[in-house]
This record gives structure tokens, sequence and C-alpha cells, in this order.
């Protein structure tokens, strides 16, 4: 087998095309045939689910969506699932959800979701609801400046919404301006459960938000929950041990297991299969490109 | 989606994976208009949020006195960068924006990511796994350090030291490689369920006769005029 590209156009060897052509012929057969492979519910989504329930009731949750449209197949299984179980606990015990975005494309991904899957009326602020126990304030350019600044003084550092509605005259923002003293800042104290949804490493919301604490419910620091892609769990692993970060949901693969979780089977679940399907086709030529090298350099025919 | 959103979404991501067969200027369209499309999309959002959040305080509501200002005047200094006489102007955007950042991040370092860390919990008796995960923390931030050590030899029991240090570097660096690649099998995975039905499937069917037809014309040496780019 030549390892050569055929042609001097920046194609890819021969070899590799190759692997890419078997690895979407593998990945697209239980697609069209699903096995139904078991998915065993892993401790830290379990606990992430814990966590969204935890919410006491009127309590206020903090969501800074920065899922972008590469990473939309890996992370928006999760994502999907947790705005759809914040819309039910909204529901069921009247909580406050404030949506914010601190990436141009995390706004779009956001509002597609709550249109397209959550079901939300469109524009937003046509829902009765808007306003009152739910906003989405929009792309809040800034980085992790607005971070510090929605936990030190929400209303300054959003003065208003997707619409350009001012957010001092929202009541949502009164409630919780009011609740936990009169006509207070709204600030991280006044947050419940903090939620990131990023495709980056999870060290700026743990700097900025982790010191803040839950004024109502009585727990403890660190009720930070995160979306993330699954190389990005090794990060998250010390700050959960030092309980900065109560739990995550790593990739796909979490995903799945928080929709299974949630009984909202999606597009997670349904990937599971060819997820498992790709790991073994790596594993494979992991080890049969290990065994073929070995072989080669017994006989001396590959050079160190 | 649509059915015409999954047409065109399909389309695209075909586009873009022709490179894995072959850098044609179908790629090249892909690559540049997805290039084009993202840069109008990040400007047009831009743009709303001057709008809703300069604009309107400021000239619709009217409210004149405003730290907004602040904010509006290192803008605008940061497009002084365009000539060479007020370039140094834009210095001071750059130097105000570093210094806030800086400010901000460097506090909760220390406490969230250096005091937090080498702290160590107090011996769990009812829960055996936490003592040996602090353990283990600890372990392998001395070995690690030891192994990044280079202002001395690393000689005798200090090199063997070094060597656990490494050793456990590399399990990080497995386990995160690991990880990755899961994700990286995720996001292909995703875009290709939405072939798997109609109408991307369509897509993918016409994509590959087309492929199909490409290699035999190749084979047969028919060569076709269109504008391929050629790498250096």
């Amino acid at each position: 087998m030549s390892n050569k590209s055929s042609d001097n156009s920046g194609s890819l060897p021969v070899a590799d095309r190759l692997i890419f052509l078997i690895f979407f012929i593998i990945v697209f057969i239980p697609m069209l045939h699903p096995l139904g492979l078991p998915i065993p519910i892993t401790p830290p989504t379990r606990e992430f689910y814990n966590a969204v329930l935890s919410v006491p009731n009127g309590g206020v949750v903090l969501i800074d969506d920065r899922n972008g449209f590469a990473t939309w197949a890996d992370i928006s299984p999760g994502e999907v699932a947790l705005y759809k179980q914040l819309f039910q606990i909204m529901r069921e015990k009247n909580v406050r959800l404030i949506f914010f975005s601190g990436a141009v494309e995390g706004n779009q991904n956001s509002q597609r979701v709550l249109r397209e899957f959550v079901g939300q009326p469109y524009p937003f602020n046509t829902d009765p609801a808007y306003g009152k126990t739910w906003v989405h304030l929009g792309w809040i350019p800034g980085e992790e400046t607005i971070l510090a600044g929605m936990v030190n003084d929400m209303i300054s550092t959003a003065p208003s919404d997707l619409y350009g509605t001012p957010t001092k005259d929202m009541e949502i923002f009164k409630y919780v301006a009011n609740k936990a003293a009169p006509f207070d800042k709204v600030t991280g104290d006044d947050i419940n459960l903090f939620a990131a949804i990023h495709s980056g490493t999870p060290e700026a919301w743990i700097r900025q938000w982790s010191t803040f604490g839950d004024s109502w419910g009585g727990n403890p620091h660190g009720n930070i929950i995160e979306i993330f892609s699954a190389g990005v769990i090794p990060w998250a692993t010390p700050f959960i041990e030092k309980g900065q970060m109560r739990s995550y949901i790593g990739g796909q693969r979490g995903g799945a297991e928080y929709e299974i979780l949630t009984a909202n089977p999606g597009s997670g679940s349904s990937y599971m299969d060819a997820q498992d399907f790709a790991h073994l086709f790596a594993i494979t030529l992991i080890v049969g490109m290990n065994v073929w090298y070995l072989i080669g350099k017994s006989k001396g025919g590959l050079k160190k | 989606m649509t059915p015409i959103e999954a047409i065109i979404s399909s389309i695209l991501v075909i586009m873009v994976w022709s490179s894995l067969y072959r850098i044609t200027w179908v790629f090249r369209i892909a690559e540049n208009m997805i290039i084009g499309l993202y840069l109008a999309f990040t400007l047009v959002n831009g743009i709303n949020v001057v709008q809703m959040r300069v604009w309107n305080p400021i000239f619709v509501q009217g409210n004149w006195i405003t730290p907004i200002w602040i904010a509006v005047v290192f803008g605008l200094l940061s497009w002084t960068r365009f000539n060479k006489q007020t370039m140094f102007l834009s210095r001071w955007s750059l130097a105000f924006l570093a210094g806030i950042g800086t400010g901000i991040t460097a506090g909760a370092t220390m406490d969230a990511q250096i005091v937090k860390q080498i702290a160590i919990k107090a011996w769990d008796i009812t829960n055996m796994w936490t003592n040996i995960n602090q353990l283990i923390i600890i372990i392998c931030t001395v070995t690690v350090l030891i192994y990044f050590s280079f202002t001395y030899g690393q000689k005798g029991i200090m090199k063997n030291v070094a060597r656990i240090g490494r050793l456990l570097l590399m399990i990080g660096l497995g386990a995160v490689f690991g990880l990755m690649q899961m994700g990286n099998f995720a996001i292909p995975i995703g875009l290709l369920s939405d072939m798997s039905i109609a109408p991307g499937i369509y897509v993918l069917i016409i994509a590959s006769i087309i492929i199909a037809i490409d290699i035999l014309r190749r084979r047969a040496g028919i060569e076709f005029n269109l504008p391929t780019k050629k790498e250096n």
C-alpha cells in the first residue's frame, strides 16, 4: 500500500484516505441499524442531574451558554437535556432562569435550543413568562471580565436583554434583587446554581464564580455545573475534588447519559452505538499498527 | 431543521469532507464560504450589540452622562491603528483591556487554582478513596515538579523520582489524548447522523456517485479544466 499522496495537490496519502473511508462506513452502519447497546449512568452525570433537581423553590439559575457551531454535535445533547430539565423545574418549582452568552456563537446556539428543542415561542418576548420567570440577555462581549461582572452587579453588566428591554425594569430582576435583601444589587450570592456550557477549559467559571455562595438554599460554595467536551474532563476533576465544582457532563457520552436520566432520549443516545463502533475501530488500528511495527522491527525491516 | 436546511447543511459538510478524498475547488469554495459566513455573522452580532448597548442608551434613551462613553472612547482609539501618526493611541485601548483582564484573572487564579489546589483536606475516615485521591495529587505534584526542575542535575534518588514524575505525566497526557479522541469522534458522528436519514442521505448518495465517477475519470486519464489550486 502506497503511503504517498497520489498527486501534489495537498491531498491525504492513500492509506489515510482508506482509514477515513472505513471509519465512515463503520460509524454509518449502526446509524442505519441501531443496536441499542446499554448506556450505564456514571456518577458525574447523576450528580449533575441531582444538582439541577436540588435548586430550591423560587431559586435562581444563571446559565452561560458558549457552545460553538464546531462542537454542536459533541456538546448539544447535554445542552438540550439541561435546557429541558431547567424549564421543567421552572414550571414545577417556580425557579427563575437567567440565560446569557459570553460567546457570539453560543448566543445563536442557545436561542436555537430554546426555539427548536424546548419549544419556546419566538421571538421570546412573546412568551407571557418571559421577563418574569426567565430571560435571555443575549451575547455579552468581554470573556472572563463579564463573568466577574455578572456576579458582582448583574444589572450594570447587562443593562438590557436580548431585545433591548432595560433589565432594571424587568420583574425577574426585581424579584432576585429583593429576595435576599430589599433593593439589593443582583450578585452571585443571589444565584442558587451556576451552569456553563462551553468547549474550552473550565477554569474561568471556577475563578470567578466558585467563591460566590448560595444565600437562600444553604448549599455550600462551588455550586457550579458545566457541560464541555470529553477531552476537558481531566481539567475539571481537581476542581470537583476540592469542592469548587459540583459536577459536569463530558461530551456526547455524558449527554447521552443525561438524556436517559431526564427521560428525554435525543441525539446523544442515538449516537452511542456509532461511538462504540468508532472506538473499537480506533483500538483495532492502535493495536494492529503496534503489532505491525513490532513485527517489522524484529525482522529488522523498520528503522527506529 | 427544515428539509432545505438539512440539504444545505449536508452539501456543505460533504464539500468540506471532500478534502479527505482530494483538495479541489469544491473544498476551496466551502472553506472560503465558511470563513466569510462566520466573519459576517460576527460582524452583524457585533453591530447589534453596539446598537443595543451603546447607541440606544445614549442617543435613543438620552442617557448622555454615562460610563458607556469610556468604552466608546477606548473603542474608537483602537481604530487609530490604521494611521501611522496616530497609531500610538491605540495602545491605550489595548493596555486598558489587558490591565483589567490581568487584574480580574490574576487575583482569582491565586485563590481558585493555587491556594485551594494545594490545600490538603483533613484525613477522611468515612471515605478512603478521598484520602487516596489526596495522596495521588500530592505524589503527582511533587514528582512532576521534580521532573521539570532543570536547575540541577537529576542524580541518584532524584533521578528515580523524576522518572516516576515522567511516567505519571505520560499517564495523564494519555488520558487527555484518549478523551480528546472521544470528542473528535463525536463531531463527525453527529454530522453523519444527519446524512443517515432523508433528505441528507440523498445528498450523500449523489456525492458518492460523483466521487466514484471522478476516480474512474482520473484512472482513465481524462482531465476537466476545473480551477484546482496547487499547494506550494
